[in-house]
């Protein structure tokens, strides 16, 4: 057990607490955007539309993620003792989170490239270059891997902010207000 | 395409009404003209749409029917399928080429009378400079006789990729469905 011990601050600093608020509501928006555009919207031009706004803010919250996982592995490595499973789940869920949020970038960019259909990624009159060749199977397969991890992204995410809860009603401690403050 | 079938509809009401003999000149009512096309594909609800700039000569022979002539060109540029982001990729190389190939263009080379309301179009239909033989059904809505005027309705199909448009098959239909309504009234010489 590392004996380095580091009391947790009141509060995370306030680029920790922006980007991580920020990605929260981005990563929920993509998450609705992604259902209701495949789900809900029959109109083809607005389902296109949608489509098309679904990439070019899923590629820039890949910008997003860099920044934020420089900011947490170069600025921000702290040493905390192990408090328990709680801790040790906690770390899981954090790390499993964004892996997932990373993989899940990479799995939408892949969806793109395979399309048989061109229709490149636009960001900021940008039109990002498609680095695989057009492979109809090798689509459908990237498109289900980014159903299903986008589905495991949110049972973590829902587990996520039920242990914030958590900490907050049950626990009583500074665990939720540390990121609200 | 589809104001080829316009063009059989007037013959046919010409044919059905007993129209007065010789060659007669319709002209489209562009406000009462609707161009439009469907195409489906997997897993996307289909897509519909619709040309904002068209034009159309139409010259019927009610004795010859045969003799009668039926020219409309359609400039894909103005294609309207409720997205701006849609129709600019419709617009790109990827499909209609419009920068290169602005017009599609259909010339018929026979009508037929089916019924006493209907007709059969067939014609030359030249799209991203690949022409190929294509037919159409009208049925011709003579409701509007007595006002000078005759309504149609002419529907049918092609594949896109006899003329070189091959993006998105088999995800995007190769057929396209084309549907024409409009009114036409005879012109004065």
């Amino acid at each position: 057990m590392n004996k380095q011990t580091e009391t947790l601050p009141d509060q995370w600093d306030a680029p920790a607490r922006f980007l991580h608020w920020v990605s929260a509501i981005w990563v929920l928006g993509l998450m609705g955007l992604g259902l209701a555009m495949v789900n809900l919207v029959k109109a083809s031009g607005l389902k296109f539309d949608l489509y098309q706004l679904h990439k070019s803010y899923g590629f820039l919250f890949g910008l997003v993620l860099i920044v934020r996982l420089t900011w947490k592995f170069i600025f921000h490595r702290r040493k905390i003792s192990n408090r328990g499973f709680l801790h040790q789940a906690a770390i899981i869920n954090h790390n499993l989170m964004l892996l997932l949020l990373l993989t899940l970038i990479a799995s939408g960019y892949v969806v793109t490239c395979f399309s048989i259909i061109p229709i490149p990624i636009h960001v900021f009159g940008w039109n990002v270059p498609s680095l695989l060749s057009p492979d109809m199977l090798m689509e459908q397969g990237a498109i289900s891997v980014h159903h299903m991890i986008a589905f495991a992204l949110l049972a973590l995410v829902l587990v996520h902010i039920g242990a914030a809860l958590f900490h907050h009603f049950i626990l009583k401690d500074k665990t939720l207000i540390r990121m609200l403050k | 395409m589809l104001r080829l079938r316009i063009i059989i509809s007037c013959l046919v009401v010409g044919l059905t009404l007993n129209a007065a003999s010789g060659r007669s000149n319709w002209v489209i009512d562009p406000k009462k003209t609707r161009i439009s096309f469907a195409v489906d594909a997997t897993g996307w609800p289909k897509t519909k749409g619709v040309f904002h700039d068209f034009e159309g000569n139409i010259s019927v022979d009610f004795e010859k029917p045969k003799q009668s002539r039926v020219m409309f060109k359609v400039r894909t540029g103005s294609v309207d399928v409720g997205s701006d982001l849609l129709a600019s990729l419709i617009r790109s190389s990827a499909f209609f080429n419009s920068e290169q190939h602005s017009e599609a263009v259909f010339v018929s080379t026979g009508i037929e009378k089916t019924s006493a309301k209907t007709v059969h179009i067939t014609g030359n239909m030249t799209l991203l400079g690949v022409t190929h033989s294509e037919s159409f059904d009208v049925f011709v809505d003579a409701g509007l006789a007595d006002k000078g005027r005759l309504g149609y309705k002419a529907t049918g199909s092609f594949e896109r990729s006899k003329y070189g448009m091959v993006t998105g098959i088999p995800v995007i239909a190769d057929v396209v469905d084309l549907e024409i309504t409009t009114e036409q009234y005879e012109q004065a010489n």
